[in-house]
């Protein structure tokens, strides 16, 4: 791959959120989401953020949106630092980063119409200067997800999960973004629908050059989609590279393990494969680990791990690992 | 379980199975791409609101209820106009009368028309009940909208100062009105308005809190709308349901709240004829003349019962979410 | 035949809703055996779980459940009334859900939830159950198993939280254990976990497993034998073997498409399949799968098939199957 563009750099980015404590007295413990995470976007690609429940995937989407207010670090949107703006001077960059949601079920306003959830963003950026302009550019991005005509004035209870998620992506599309966050776009439907919506994706990228930040835990999803892909674990990212390269050459034990609890469906290949099961659960991020976050599940902790956390290492060309044991 | 034969409509036998052999070989003939109906939604389009009233017309109390306040509120409107008397038009000659065909409630004391004076009282208290509701609705919304939606120090400020009003007996302000203001019906409104809203705004706060970190409300942000827009746009309209079943159960409250102020004598004054009013002069001549009291006090209980049918209905109808 | 732990023979679920008669479940036929390891996959809203909930009378009031069999070890359930059903869930039957914390009281301790029912269905003693719960405990990979009974649900993790759930499922010894997606809403390392610490129990105790699942992954990782469900019919019925490598039904080929692959990391299109699962309430009187079928004919739409034996073990209900079909093409 050559040295394209980079649309989205993240540096350093940091998101805590104050917990209160239980109790009666009013104290705040800090819910390090997202504990100095730096990487990179280019233009017109797909970066796979994978890793458990928790672990800040979603946390890092939304500060890059600036739904949350950075605690740290910066966003460097097409070489623009986009995290010290006002609202004033972002309003214009609402039109080229968009999200699709990870629950079709909630992400769309029960009271509006298809009509109204699609047309709406259009509106507000005078995209569109009336309502009749609306409703034609409303038509023309339901084909687009392969949503009827008819389909424009109903309410988003009477579809299907997978209908539903195909609005969200039209209502994201309708600003003629360059950026979009995919939060677990596919984990809410079902197998037969998560193909349909990948592939709209896709063709949407090939077409339009778009640049996904693909959030999910859905590792074989990450694998087909993702040209990049970055593996966190407790708000840290713990391994980053190019999407073949991490699957077939991991250096992190969280990565190796991860991999390979993810079941495959073929039941030969499944019989073959020998499973890392790791042991005990991901520990709470209000209370994390010293040294490596991962060091109390990891097979090749040593003291070494406790003191000191690993930084993020090019080991390779454009291989990034961090880890003070690499496999 | 009973109605076993209703839940299993019967499936029609099917006109050929694997067993058979004779089937025509054009039905083996691939479907056309148009004879299936994959993307079709086949259900009617509902909207919440027609959702609502689908449901409400199932309920026949609440129906009875409408129809009764719909007749009252006809009342109010044409009953004074049509009536040959006035509510203050006064005839020694048929002080007291019994209900009859010139008088259909009887006439009081001073021979006041008292069919008259009840559909005037109507008016007072159907005014009452639909002003509080309106003001007490958008105040109440707003207030509490904000509240919840903003969240830390604004919704501690505003929601103490909530606290602190509606801590102080409601008789206090209305008592304190009436003083300035004087016993007429714009005081009361006043005074209603003031103390009702709280409730309102204390729900509506509970319900934007529980709805404004859901993904919606996210993805408005997303596309650039402002605070104000996500709150009047999508998360009021979201939260109304349950604050309209509040709000019409605040109705009737609002209705007799007047009634007993009246009644008591701070409410209005006379010669104007309120429901509170009437059953006070009524009852001062409860043991000879009973219908005097009666028809005062059946028009304020009929309707407390009608304006609760339909808030109980409502709440069926608006509360649930909408079910497939 | 005929000596199966679990026999059910055309099974139909409706639910009464605001719009009319949904028809979730409409005519299967189920069949268990003793120590097997079951699979129903299907997608949301297929009937899987309804099928189970109406077998086991889980479901609310709005449910109508009609049966020509629902045998269980011998027994017609749907003659037993609620109390003796009762009596089986807790011990023949064990039972795990998608979300611990529905079915884990939250305001018992896990001891309590453990111990009650091996004292009230096997009349064991007080300190007799609590020995039984720490030693389920241990076997389900909880560790300090003293300390945690004491604890009350929330105060575990949700992979905890399912062990101890398996813990109070497996307690009484169930000839039966049914699991509704049990792993789905975990993390892909916790749902290795569970799904090993149930091949471990099903080792141990030989309890036979229903194993509800959308997910293609875990049922090719546990399963022996496949149902497969779509729009409240079973569209086949193979071993996991047969049913990966030789789907004899559409949608069992158009599932094991629409995922990437075997793990190669190949960039390969997906093949989605085209448009939305039916609408129950008002069920499409042929096949249900036919408006998406990309091999879909005319009598699909206007019967349905029914399950046709493929091979040993292997059914499908499919118009495709047809001995007409057969002779047409060695006709051409």
């Amino acid at each position: 791959m050559g040295e394209k563009k980079t649309l989205i750099d993240v540096q350093h980015l940091k998101m805590y959120f104050p917990i209160r404590d239980k109790g009666l007295k009013k104290s705040y413990s800090m819910l390090k989401a997202v504990d100095d995470v730096s990487f990179n976007i280019a233009e017109g690609e797909t970066f796979g953020l994978v890793g458990e429940s928790g672990c800040g995937k979603t946390t890092v989407g939304r500060t890059i949106l600036k739904l949350y207010k950075a605690t740290a670090g910066t966003v460097y949107y097409d070489g623009k630092d986009i995290t010290a703006m006002g609202d004033k001077e972002y309003f214009p960059y609402h039109k080229e980063m968009q999200m699709i949601f990870q629950d079709p079920m909630t992400s769309l306003d029960p009271r509006q119409t298809v009509t109204e959830i699609i047309g709406n963003p259009l509106m507000i950026h005078n995209v569109v200067a009336n309502k009749t302009e609306r409703d034609e550019k409303v038509q023309e991005l339901l084909a687009m997800v392969g949503l009827k005509k008819d389909h424009a004035n109903r309410y988003p209870h009477e579809f299907s999960g997978g209908q539903r998620q195909r609005i969200g992506i039209a209502r994201a599309l309708g600003l003629q973004p360059k950026f979009i966050v995919c939060d677990e776009p596919i984990s809410a439907l079902d197998v037969s629908i998560q193909a349909q919506v990948v592939n709209i994706m896709e063709d949407l990228q090939n077409e339009l050059g778009l640049t996904y930040l693909f959030i999910s835990h859905d590792l074989s999803m990450i694998r087909h989609i993702s040209h990049r892909v970055g593996v966190m674990y407790l708000g840290h990212l713990v391994e980053v590279a190019d999407v073949e390269e991490l699957y077939n050459n991991m250096h992190h034990p969280y990565t190796q393990s991860l991999m390979s609890a993810n079941p495959i469906a073929d039941p030969i290949a499944a019989r073959r494969s020998k499973r890392i099961i790791l042991e005990g659960d991901v520990p709470s991020p209000l209370n994390p680990p010293s040294g490596c976050p991962f060091r109390t599940r990891c097979r090749y902790a040593t003291e070494h791990c406790a003191e000191e956390m690993p930084q993020l290492v090019e080991t390779e060309l454009r291989h990034f690992v961090a880890c003070h044991n690499m496999l | 379980m009973a109605k076993k034969t209703e839940m299993f409509p019967t499936v029609p036998e099917a006109m050929y199975t694997m067993e058979s052999r004779d089937i025509p070989a054009e039905l083996f003939e691939p479907l056309p791409e148009e004879e299936k109906f994959s993307e079709q939604i086949n259900r009617p389009s509902v909207s919440y609101w027609q959702n609502a009233w689908m449901k409400l017309k199932k309920d026949k109390l609440a129906i009875i209820g409408v129809v009764f306040i719909i007749l009252m509120t006809l009342l109010a409107i044409f009953g004074p106009i049509f009536s040959p008397y006035t509510y203050e038009q006064q005839d020694y000659d048929v002080v007291n009368q019994p209900p009859s065909a010139e008088h259909w409630f009887g006439t009081d004391q001073f021979g006041r028309d008292q069919f008259t004076r009840i559909s005037y009282g109507a008016r007072i208290s159907l005014t009452i009940g639909i002003v509080a509701a309106i003001v007490n609705m958008i105040i109440g919304a707003l207030y509490g909208g904000i509240a919840g939606y903003f969240g830390k120090k604004t919704d501690m400020i505003m929601m103490r100062i909530v606290d602190i009003f509606a801590a102080i007996p409601s008789l206090l302000y209305i008592i304190l009105i009436m003083i300035f203001l004087g016993n007429n019906l714009k005081s009361i409104l006043i005074a209603i308005c003031l103390t009702y809203w709280f409730g309102t705004a204390r729900q509506t706060r509970g319900q934007i809190l529980s709805i404004k970190g859901q993904d919606f409300a996210m993805a408005a942000k997303v596309a650039g709308e402002t605070d104000f827009q996500i709150l009047l746009h999508h998360l009021i309209p979201n939260a109304i349901g349950p604050i309209i079943v509040t709000v019409t159960f605040l109705v009737p409250s609002a209705i007799f709240e007047e009634a007993f102020l009246s009644f008591i004598g701070i409410g209005i004054s006379v010669p104007v004829a309120s429901w509170g009013t009437l059953a006070n002069d009524g009852m001062k001549v409860m043991g000879l003349y009973p219908y005097q009291m009666l028809f005062p006090a059946m028009a304020i209980s009929l309707t407390m019962f009608a304006l609760n049918f339909i808030g109980d209905g409502l709440r069926d109808a608006l509360d649930s979410r909408l079910k497939k | 035949m005929g000596e199966h732990l679990l026999e059910v023979k055309n099974l139909r679920t409706n639910f009464k809703t605001s719009a009319g008669i949904v028809q979730a479940v409409r005519g299967i036929d189920l069949h268990v055996d003793a120590g097997e390891f079951m699979g129903i996959i299907g997608e949301s809203g297929c009937g899987k779980s309804v099928s189970m909930m109406s077998i086991m009378r889980l479901l609310d009031d709005n449910a109508a459940v009609k049966a020509e069999k629902i045998e269980f070890d011998g027994k017609e359930m749907q003659e037993l009334s609620r109390k003796e059903i009762r009596k089986i869930l807790g011990n023949d039957i064990g039972m795990i859900f998608q979300d611990p914390m529905t079915s884990l009281n939250p305001l018992y301790t896990i001891g309590n939830q453990l111990m009650e029912p091996l004292m009230k269905h096997q009349n064991m003693s007080k300190a007799r159950a609590k020995e039984r719960a720490i030693e389920m405990l241990e076997t389900v990979g909880i560790n300090e198993p003293d300390k945690r009974l004491k604890q009350y649900p929330h105060e575990l993790s949700g992979g905890m939280r399912q062990r101890v759930m398996i813990a109070v499922a497996m307690c009484c010894n169930p000839k039966l254990l049914i699991a509704d997606e049990p792993t789905t809403a975990l993390d892909v390392t916790i749902q290795a976990q569970i799904m090993e610490l149930m091949a471990e129990l099903k080792e141990k105790f030989d309890t036979a497993t229903i194993l509800i699942t959308h997910d293609l992954g875990v049922i090719a990782n546990s399963c022996t034998r496949v149902v497969v469900m779509y729009g409240g019919k079973i569209m086949e019925e193979a071993s996991v073997e047969d049913l990966f490598y030789h789907p004899a039904h559409p949608y069992t080929e158009g599932l094991l498409r629409s995922v990437p692959g075997d793990g190669s990391g190949s960039k390969e299109r997906l093949v989605p399949i085209p448009g939305t699962p039916p609408d129950l309430l008002d069920p499409p009187a042929g096949c249900p799968f036919a408006a998406r079928c990309p091999k879909a004919m005319r009598i699909c739409n206007q019967a349905p098939a029914q399950l046709t034996t493929v091979g040993a073990d292997h059914r499908a209900a499919c118009w495709l199957l047809h001995p007409q079909i057969k002779d047409m093409k060695g006709g051409e």
